[in-house]
């Protein structure tokens, strides 16, 4: 009993202020992918290697899309490591939790 | 402003919404439709001292009649698709129904095969995605609070009808 | 050793033994199919080697013929397969249940993925597909597209059924009352004590092995690490391993170091894990908020030294993806602290009485049975069974690193705690090792133009021996076994709880730590 005592008092309060204060995930973790459209070149490296499948590219009037879901995404960090231009970065992101699944998306378009 | 300013008062609104909403409580029945679970493994953090969501009054409950929300995770396997109706079905309305995780969201790594389903909304409506593969438990916290805000609006749909 | 023993089997089988091949330390032998029931007693009851696997390959396009795999593990690093061939005509083959009973669920699993009949089987049931699959759908067979949907069926599960006055039945599950996978079990009690017990799983089964086939080799790594969540680094590693053993390609030493600490980190937060559940299913919620907090350090851990709570995306073929060198220092100061406060939460633990109470004598697995159904784990080093992949088969960085494998005789859940207690002290120990000597040099060597064939990889998780069967056909995956150290434990869990009363099940179930998904797959 006593020995209980005292490792509760030696251990005070563990529990984290979250969602009070921000947690921000140490560096190097795999969060929500980021597009950096300028720098896209519309290959398609990404979509070959993303195991879901939650990257897509295709043509609508005129205009090309590129599409990446992040309802899906295991955040595996694939599409970044083969992408050649460095145009798909995984951020520190992870409060993804939304409403719909069209909020999860992230398109770029260009004329073609 | 710098970005941990607009972080501290995101915070601060979502302590407010907590303080405001979950003067009720809300009890969650998880049920796992074919998950790895990796996602179990989190949602079973989320009880441990350091998430402790029970100080916002969110509860894990043993039977979904008891629940206000289920938590589903997995892609929903053949096997489990029965259950996971019936789990369904069992739930008073109004409910609402969560999937976590990449599998739950729409099929994740599994996708669609001879035995998975291929995402949670093919099956039964959803009204909250957690993205994540597993999420991290903060990001569930943060996904209830984006689910408490639809419980309310679906609460004051059920009024308005009346 | 290894030639002087194949020539004893050949000797001894002579005319029964077609074929004889050699890869790295797997010896396959291809033998007659109606001696395979005589030659595997032989391997198992005369020359003392655990079955590790069976498994099935659908080889029709190339030889004609179904074939079935029969795996040993044999002292000095060594494997025996025996192979037979199997017809479609005549899509039989003798069961070996009666001689081993651990060839149980894998004859069974054969049957229904592959279409081939045990014949004697003593419970020829389905085991994957549920009564509503149609007969005639085999999802493994290279002629089954993976994306039917088979239609669903009416049929019934007829389960055991125990008779007499005041015996009654209580059915738990698929969905349970606590955060866990879905499974059914079904007990007969009369009062409390429990008279039988039949576990029925597959509930998500998601088709993986199947899946493995339809991916190309660098997609196939993070599916196994989603076979069963927490033993990601386990899977991944093993299934890497294969992949690397097939393309003769010797990871650089550094990454093997990584590995190895990756490995027992995965160790330590699910012995934690384990520790914890034990804690709150005897009731003692302080123990229980201690060690899910321990669990929870060693998470926030990996997370700022991989990128993932769960060790998720390291392994890839030829090494690790990242890193972790410079965070030699966090790891071992994080881990010193660690080690201080196991230590006093177990003493905690184990001077409770009430604790004691509830953890001695209970769910009792004794060595014959842990033997016959190939336990494996601390489950199996619990029940006086010394077996340890990292030791009896070496991989990684584990030849060049000291630890002792602890092993109890008890075979109750006190035994299964305080074995895993022991491995935690050994695992932070083997880090700390390997912390010291982590070599210099690159993390992963480029593993391309992988040639045709086959090979094991395998790895000790947390919950025990994982075995990969991975064979390479023009560079992609033809066929991908997985064989997780739930799919030999699960069995022993209707052995276990017998003689015990229902309140101790959940208690004996977590000391198991038994996975569904990785049994499901």
């Amino acid at each position: 009993m006593f020995e209980i005592l005292i490792k509760t008092l030696k251990t005070g309060t563990v529990t984290t202020k979250y969602p009070q204060k921000p947690d921000i995930a140490p560096l190097g973790f795999r969060g929500k992918p980021e597009l950096l459209p300028e720098k896209c070149n519309f290959c398609g490296e990404c979509v070959k290697a993303c195991p879901p499948g939650v990257i897509w590219l295709d043509e609508e009037k005129g205009e090309k899309r590129f599409t990446l879901s992040c309802c899906g995404c295991i955040f595996c960090g694939m599409c970044e490591e083969v992408c050649p231009c460095g145009a798909i970065r995984l951020t520190r992101e992870y409060e993804l939790g939304s409403k719909t699944k069209d909020d999860l998306l992230t398109i770029i378009r260009r004329r073609v | 402003m710098t970005i941990e300013d607009e972080r501290e008062i995101m915070g601060q609104r979502l302590h407010e919404k907590i303080k405001n909403i979950f003067g009720r409580s809300l009890s969650i029945r998880e049920v796992d439709a074919g998950s790895c679970n990796a996602c179990e493994v989190e949602i079973t953090a989320l009880s441990n001292p350091i998430y402790d969501m029970e100080r916002f009054g969110i509860h894990i409950v043993a039977s979904p009649r008891h629940a206000d929300m289920l938590l589903v995770t997995g892609p929903v396997t053949r096997n489990m698709e029965l259950a996971l109706l019936k789990t369904y079905n069992a739930t008073p309305e109004p409910k609402l129904v969560a999937a976590m995780g990449s599998c739950a969201c729409n099929g994740g790594i599994f996708g669609e095969t001879y035995a998975s389903g291929g995402g949670v909304d093919r099956f039964i409506p959803v009204d909250l995605y957690i993205p994540g593969c597993p999420p991290r438990p903060q990001a569930v916290i943060f996904g209830l609070m984006v689910a408490v805000d639809k419980l309310e609006q679906k609460i004051r749909k059920l009024e308005v009808k009346a | 050793m290894s030639e002087e023993l194949i020539e004893t089997i050949k000797k001894e089988f002579r005319s029964n033994v077609f074929d004889e091949t050699v890869s790295n330390n797997e010896h396959y032998l291809t033998v007659k199919k109606e001696a395979a029931v005589r030659i595997c007693d032989y391997l198992y009851h005369t020359l003392d080697f655990p079955l590790i696997s069976i498994f099935a390959t659908d080889e029709r396009a190339k030889d004609g013929c179904f074939k079935i795999h029969y795996i040993f593990s044999c002292k000095d690093d060594m494997f025996i397969i025996i192979k037979i061939k199997v017809e479609e005509t005549s899509p039989r083959f003798a069961t070996l249940t009666h001689k081993i009973p651990a060839a149980n669920w894998y004859e069974r699993e054969i049957q229904d993925m592959f279409g081939l009949v045990p014949v004697g089987h003593p419970d020829p049931r389905r085991l994957i597909h549920f009564e509503d699959w149609p007969a005639g759908f085999y999802p493994l067979r290279k002629d089954f597209d993976i994306r039917t949907k088979p239609p669903r069926v009416k049929g019934e599960y007829i389960y055991r059924r125990v008779e007499g006055e005041g015996v009654y039945e209580i059915p738990v599950g698929p969905v349970h009352a606590g955060v866990i996978e879905p499974g059914h079990f079904r007990f007969s009690v009369a009062g409390e004590p429990i008279l039988n017990l039949e576990i029925r799983h597959f509930y998500t089964h998601k088709g993986v092995e199947k899946l493995f086939e339809s991916l190309s080799i660098d997609k196939a790594v993070f599916l196994a690490e989603r076979i069963s969540g927490d033993n990601s680094v386990a899977h991944s590693a093993a299934f890497c391993q294969a992949v690397e053993k097939v393309a003769g390609v010797d990871i650089p030493p550094h990454a093997k170091y990584i590995r190895t600490i990756l490995l027992e980190l995965e160790r330590i937060y699910n012995h934690f894990g384990d520790i914890a559940g034990i804690a709150t299913d005897v009731a003692y919620p302080f123990g229980a908020a201690h060690a899910n907090r321990l669990k929870e350090q060693v998470m926030q851990l990996n997370e700022k030294v991989t990128g993932s709570r769960l060790l998720r995306g390291m392994n890839t073929t030829g090494g690790v993806r990242r890193d972790i060198g410079d965070k030699n220092e966090l790891i071992s100061k994080e881990l010193a602290t660690l080690q201080n406060n196991f230590r006093e939460l177990m003493e905690l633990l184990i001077s409770s009485p009430s604790v004691a109470d509830r953890i001695e004598t209970t769910g009792r697995i004794s060595n014959e049975i842990a033997k016959g159904l190939h336990v494996v784990g601390p489950a199996g080093r619990a029940s006086g069974i010394d077996g340890d992949t990292r030791r009896d088969h070496p991989y990684a960085a584990y030849p060049e690193l000291e630890f002792k494998v602890p092993v109890r005789k008890a075979g109750d859940v006190n035994a299964r705690t305080l074995v895993r207690a022991d491995e935690v002290y050994e695992s932070i120990m083997l880090i700390q090792q390997a912390l010291s000597r982590l070599p210099e040099g690159d993390i992963r060597t480029d593993v391309n133009q992988i040639p045709d064939g086959y090979a094991l990889g395998y790895t000790e998780a947390p919950r025990g021996e994982t075995l990969y069967w991975v064979h390479i056909s023009n560079g992609r995956i033809e066929r991908c076994k997985v064989r997780d150290p739930s799919f030999c434990n699960w069995l022993a869990i209707e052995y276990a709880v017998l003689d015990n009363i229902v309140p101790d099940f959940p208690i004996i179930n977590k000391s198991l730590s038994l996975s569904y998904s990785g049994n499901d797959m």
